[in-house]
C-alpha cells in the first residue's frame, strides 16, 4: 500500500501544500505538509482561504490530522499551521536545526517574549534521521540543509517532500542566499536525496510553470536525477556552487520575508497582542 | 461519471476549477493553443494515473478534456475513467471554438511561433488536393484508379458532417508536424493577452 497524495497549490506564492493519508485504510490519519496562510503587505490582512481549501478536503475525506510538517522556515509565505491546527488539531512539528535560525532572527525582531529561542512554540522537533509514523506509514526526516540551515526532508514510505531542496526538474533548486544558507550544503543535501530509491516520488515545495502550463508537484527520483537543470548526474559540486551563486547575486528579496519569518518561527502565529492589535515588525535598513 | 460540457459554455472559471488536459497532436497546439494553464498529453500517449500523480490529484478532483472536437476528449475520458477517476467533463467542441472568446489563440494570431511545415488545414487540402488529381490523371490509365477521388470525397464529406478528419490526424503523426518543445514553448506563452472570459 502507498501512500494518497493531494496537492493544493498557491498562485500567489507559487506554494505547494499537501496531504498525505491512506486512501480506503482504517487508520484515517493524515500528515499536512507546508501550509499557507494567505497575507497581503500592503493592508496587513490576512485571509485563511487557502488553509481553508486544505481543511475542506481533510473534513470531506473524514480524515484525522496527526502531523502538520514544515519543511522549513519559509521566507515567501506565511505557514497556516497554528490556524489548522486549532480547527483540526496534529501537532506542529519542524527540525530542531530552526533553534540555530530563532538564534539568527531573534537580533532582528527582538521578539523573544511570543517567540521562545527554545523552540516552544512548536509542538515537536525532529531529531536527525528521527522515525516517525504517517497513519499506517512508516517515516523519516532527513535533514537537508542548503536553501536554509534547517531544511528537512521528509520521507513517507515512497513519497519524499523536499520542501524547497529540489524543485522540478526544469526549475533547479531553491536559492541558497538567506541567512545561514549554503550553495556547499545544498549541493551535499541534493545528492543524499538523488541517492534514494529511483523509482520514489518526489514533491517540492513550489512550482513556477509558465503561464500555459498547469503547475506540477511530482517527479520520480530517477528522472531528477537524469535531468535535473543544477543537480543532473554529471554535474559536480565546483560548478553547481559557481553557478549557484551567481544565480543568487543580487536576487530580489521575496515580497513576503520579514512578516513570514516572523510569523513562521512562531509556528504561524501572529504574536501577542499590544491593546488588542498584534502587529508585524518591518526591522529599517537590517537585511 | 462523464459530463458534457459544450464548449460555448466554456469560461475562464470553469477552467481554472479543473485540471485541463489537452489531447490533440504537438502541431495543433503550436496552432492553436489554450490560454489558460493545462496539460499537453496526445491522446494515444494518456496516462491517467502518471498524470493525476505529477499534478497531485485524486481519484474525485476534476479533469476537464478537451481536443479539436470532444471525440478524443472522449476516448481519453474513458481512459480516466477506467483508471478509477470520477469527475471528468468532455468539452463538446473544441479549442478551436474557444479563440473568439480569448481562451484560445492561434499562432498566426500571436506570431509567436513559426512552424516549418504549413498548417495542417493547408496540408490537409493539399493532401486531399493531390490525391484527387492523382486518382483522376490515373483513371486515363485504367478506370478503377477513380475509386481515389471517391474515397477522398468520401472522406471528406463525412467527416465535414461528423467534424472528424481521419486525414488530419494521419497527417499530424506525420515527422515534419513533431513539433520542438521549445517551439511549442513560445507559442504557448507567447504576449499573449489574458481574457477575462466570464460565465455567463
Amino acid at each position: 500500500m502507498k501512500p494518497d497524495v493531494r496537492g493544493f497549490f498557491d498562485p500567489e506564492t507559487a506554494t505547494w501544500t499537501y496531504v498525505v493519508w491512506a486512501e480506503g485504510h482504517a487508520d484515517k490519519h493524515c500528515a499536512i505538509i507546508d501550509s499557507v496562510l494567505d497575507y497581503d503587505m500592503p493592508s496587513g490582512r490576512s485571509s485563511t482561504a487557502s488553509a481553508d481549501k486544505v481543511i475542506a478536503f481533510v473534513q470531506e475525506k473524514g480524515l484525522k490530522v496527526q502531523w502538520i510538517l514544515e519543511t522549513h522556515i519559509h521566507a515567501d509565505h506565511l505557514t497556516a499551521s497554528s490556524y489548522i491546527k486549532a480547527k483540526l488539531g496534529g501537532k506542529v512539528a519542524i527540525s530542531k536545526h530552526i533553534l540555530s535560525i530563532l538564534d539568527t532572527w531573534e537580533k532582528y525582531f527582538h521578539s523573544e517574549i511570543d517567540t521562545p529561542k527554545n523552540g516552544y512554540q512548536f509542538d515537536y522537533l525532529f531529531e536527525d534521521n528521527e522515525d516517525f509514523a504517517v497513519g499506517p506509514f512508516k517515516a523519516r526526516m532527513i535533514h537537508t540543509p542548503g536553501h536554509t540551515p534547517a531544511d528537512t526532508t521528509y520521507i513517507i514510505e515512497d513519497c519524499v517532500f523536499v520542501g524547497d531542496s529540489i524543485f522540478l526538474p526544469d526549475v533547479g533548486t531553491g536559492r541558497c542566499d538567506f541567512p545561514g544558507g549554503s550553495a556547499e550544503n545544498s549541493y551535499d543535501s541534493t545528492q543524499k536525496i538523488l541517492a534514494l530509491d529511483p523509482n520514489m516520488r518526489l514533491y517540492v515545495g513550489h512550482d513556477y510553470p509558465p503561464d500555459s502550463r498547469a503547475p506540477q508537484c511530482m517527479a520520480y527520483v530517477a528522472e531528477q536525477r537524469s535531468s535535473n537543470i543544477r543537480v543532473r548526474h554529471g554535474i559536480d559540486k565546483a560548478s553547481f556552487v559557481q553557478k549557484r551563486k551567481a544565480d543568487d547575486a543580487g536576487k530580489p528579496v521575496p515580497k513576503l520575508l520579514l512578516p513570514s519569518i516572523q510569523v513562521n518561527l512562531r509556528a504561524g502565529s501572529f504574536g501577542t497582542p499590544t491593546q488588542g492589535v498584534q502587529y508585524v515588525k518591518l526591522p529599517v535598513n537590517q537585511i | 461519471m462523464i459530463q458534457s460540457l459544450a464548449a460555448k459554455d466554456v469560461c475562464a472559471k470553469k477552467l481554472a476549477s479543473a485540471l485541463v488536459v489537452d489531447v490533440r497532436t504537438p502541431i495543433e497546439v503550436a496552432e492553436v493553443a489554450l490560454t489558460c494553464p493545462y496539460v499537453h498529453v496526445p491522446v494515444d500517449t494518456v496516462q491517467p494515473a502518471d498524470i493525476m500523480l505529477r499534478h497531485g490529484l485524486d481519484k474525485g478532483a476534476k479533469v476537464m478534456l478537451i481536443c479539436r472536437s470532444g471525440k478524443r476528449a472522449r476516448r481519453a475520458a474513458e481512459a480516466f475513467e477506467a483508471a478509477g477517476y470520477t469527475n471528468l467533463v468532455v468539452v463538446e467542441g473544441g479549442v478551436p471554438d474557444l479563440v473568439e472568446k480569448g481562451l484560445a489563440v492561434s499562432s498566426q494570431q500571436t506570431g509567436s511561433c513559426e512552424t516549418a511545415a504549413p498548417t495542417l488545414e493547408r496540408q490537409i487540402r493539399i493532401a486531399a488536393g493531390g490525391l484527387l488529381l492523382l486518382g483522376l490523371g490515373l483513371s486515363y490509365v485504367h478506370e478503377l484508379f477513380l475509386i481515389l477521388p471517391w474515397i477522398v470525397g468520401c472522406g471528406l464529406f463525412f467527416g465535414g458532417l461528423i467534424n472528424w478528419c481521419g486525414m488530419g490526424l494521419l497527417l499530424a503523426k506525420a515527422p515534419w508536424n513533431q513539433v520542438k518543445p521549445s517551439c511549442k514553448g513560445s507559442c504557448a506563452t507567447g504576449s499573449v493577452k489574458k481574457s477575462s472570459g466570464g460565465c455567463s
